[in-house]
């Protein structure tokens, strides 16, 4: 009499037990859905499908999951960017500019001091490296576009939209510079400005790899010449060229400094 | 497919293996930037904006940015030490304010590691290697929400980790240097990551060409072979080129976080095997309980 009440119960609770299993389920792979679709989409090439779905996709992805995963894909740099810096500042009443200081090579230093924990130093100035030298060569582009000579002097309009392209990058290269000046003035030094060239080496290609890899030179004859897009020959050395010149930037006494 | 996140929690060794290499990836990401720590997260940093929402924009004093630093360091250290959901969320929190304060000092590791942690705040990270482990496994409950969210989140971090071999191996296959087997000579030569001054050893091509297509291979096949027979072999050749790459272009804190998706990959099974092989110095506890605890091999009796 007992028994057909007791496994109606609990068939009744099987079902409703497998129901709550299913919900759960159906939630959990919702959510594992919508992350590999906006994923998918957020990381795959510039196809019609990333296009068609690029809006949802990093609607979701871009605020806690951007990624972008080109590690040296599709192709690894072809030459090695540095930062030489300039330093002027005043000691004892007299206006005195430093030696070029590589900046790169001393954060690079710093890293390799430190194999096991390198800081990222080495980052932060190769990003404004390699930012400079993108610019470099899409400013160069445009300016070939509008039939513009770049060893002459540029047109203002010109001028004006390269340097607000270049504004919050120079700000903050700028910034990086102030931190690294104190390592390139004496002690007692009152700083007033910095001046940062981007330089790039080629590298040796694998069908050249037997060849001895040349230094460059470096030769700053005048410290005071004006800044320009590209300057061949500055630097002597194969194929090795200045590919941006910031030009005096005022000195930025305020950010913590960096001493690589 | 229902099944894979029902029942009972999967990858547990490995959520707690991923989590421990994690905070690791972390704790070595906050320590190399120490001394610079003012310059590069600080209120006075050469960056003059955030990427987003950062606890870091709320420390408009030095005092007040070490106190939030500081935290950082302690939370990641607490999560590797002793995982669970909580300290997952709060380490999460901390590392999310670091990248979005200064997204240029985060490598591709770091990048994993970043959205590894906000993942794993629904799995279960502390049913091995914390204490209290064992005390936990006994009273975790199968097709609870817990074991659905811990499940779920196993599933979305074995995602992501293919979504990184496949996209860079993809990549990296459309590109001349790596399919002509010369982009690690070419890496070789970059000062950035001139660790361990390799490139002699590189000019000779057959160093450098199988190398160079093994990357790809193994990246490329990743997302195939962890389904596979070969997976415990691939998955080994993945961390032992993660090894290569800290020892000679000096990310290392690349390699922790990478270390820990592959983890998460194994089974329980697969993991606890390749702990019985360990010495015993370096074995858990809980593997040498399982070992002590199984039945001896004795002959049967002659009739």
């Amino acid at each position: 009499m007992e028994a057909a009440p007791r496994a109606a119960v609990s068939h009744h609770v099987i079902r409703r037990t497998a129901a709550r299993t299913n919900v759960r389920a159906a939630v959990v792979w919702a959510v594992i859905a919508v992350y590999a679709f906006a994923v998918g989409v957020h990381v795959m090439p510039n196809t019609a499908i990333r296009r068609a779905f690029a809006r949802p996709a990093n609607a979701v992805a871009v605020p806690l999951f951007a990624q972008r995963w080109n590690l040296f894909a599709p192709a690894p740099p072809t030459a090695n960017l540095s930062t030489l810096m300039l330093v002027r500042y005043t000691l004892h009443g007299v206006v005195h500019t430093s030696q070029l200081v590589d900046l790169s090579a001393k954060v690079r230093r710093a890293s390799t001091w430190r194999p096991w924990a390198p800081p990222r130093l080495v980052r932060v100035v190769s990003k404004y490296n390699v930012a400079f030298e993108e610019q470099a060569w899409a400013d160069e582009r445009e300016a070939f576009r509008h039939n513009i000579r770049l060893n002459a002097k540029l047109p203002a309009w010109f001028a004006g939209e390269v340097a607000r392209r270049r504004a919050r990058n120079l700000t903050e290269y700028g910034r990086v510079l102030s931190a690294a000046a104190p390592a390139g003035a004496p002690a007692g030094a009152a700083i007033m400005s910095v001046r940062g060239l981007v330089v790039r080496t080629p590298l040796v290609p694998f069908a050249q790899r037997h060849s001895k890899p040349q230094t460059a030179t470096i030769a700053l004859a005048d410290p005071d010449a004006p800044a320009r897009l590209v300057q061949p020959g500055v630097v002597g050395g194969r194929g090795t060229m200045v590919v941006f010149d910031s030009g005096w930037l005022s000195y930025d006494k305020g950010v913590a400094e960096m001493a690589p | 497919m229902i099944r894979r996140v029902s029942g009972p929690h999967v990858h547990l060794v490995g959520a707690a293996i991923a989590r421990v290499l994690l905070g690791v990836g972390a704790l070595h990401f906050y320590l190399s930037n120490y001394s610079h720590r003012a310059f590069v997260l600080g209120p006075h940093s050469y960056l003059t904006h955030t990427r987003g929402p950062t606890l870091y924009s709320l420390a408009h004093s030095p005092a007040s940015f070490e106190v939030v630093f500081h935290l950082g360091i302690v939370a990641a250290a607490a999560f590797t030490l002793f995982g669970g959901r909580p300290l997952a969320a709060a380490h999460a929190v901390m590392f999310w304010s670091a990248y979005a304060r200064n997204p240029d000092i985060f490598d591709g590791g770091d990048t994993f590691g970043r959205i590894a942690a906000i993942i794993l705040i629904a799995a279960i990270t502390n049913a091995y290697f914390a204490p209290g482990a064992k005390r936990r496994r006994d009273h975790l409950k199968p097709d609870s929400w817990s074991s659905f969210a811990h499940n779920g989140a196993v599933v979305l971090l074995g995602f992501q980790i293919v979504v990184v071999y496949l996209s860079a191996g993809l990549q990296k296959a459309t590109g001349s240097p790596w399919i002509a087997g010369s982009a690690l000579y070419q890496i070789s030569q970059l000062r950035d990551y001139a660790f361990v001054h390799w490139t002699p050893l590189l000019t000779n091509r057959a160093v450098v060409v199988p190398l160079t297509n093994a990357i790809v291979v193994l990246e490329v096949g990743f997302p195939i072979a962890i389904w596979t027979r070969a997976r415990v072999p691939w998955i080994a050749a993945c961390a032992l080129m993660h090894a290569g790459i800290a020892v000679t272009m000096g990310l290392v804190g690349f390699a922790f976080n990478m270390w820990a998706g592959l983890a998460i990959c194994l089974t329980d099974e697969e993991l606890i095997r390749a702990g019985t092989r360990l010495p015993s110095r370096f074995r858990s506890r809980a593997v040498q309980r399982r070992q002590r605890t199984r039945a001896p091999a004795t002959p049967a009796p002659l009739r």
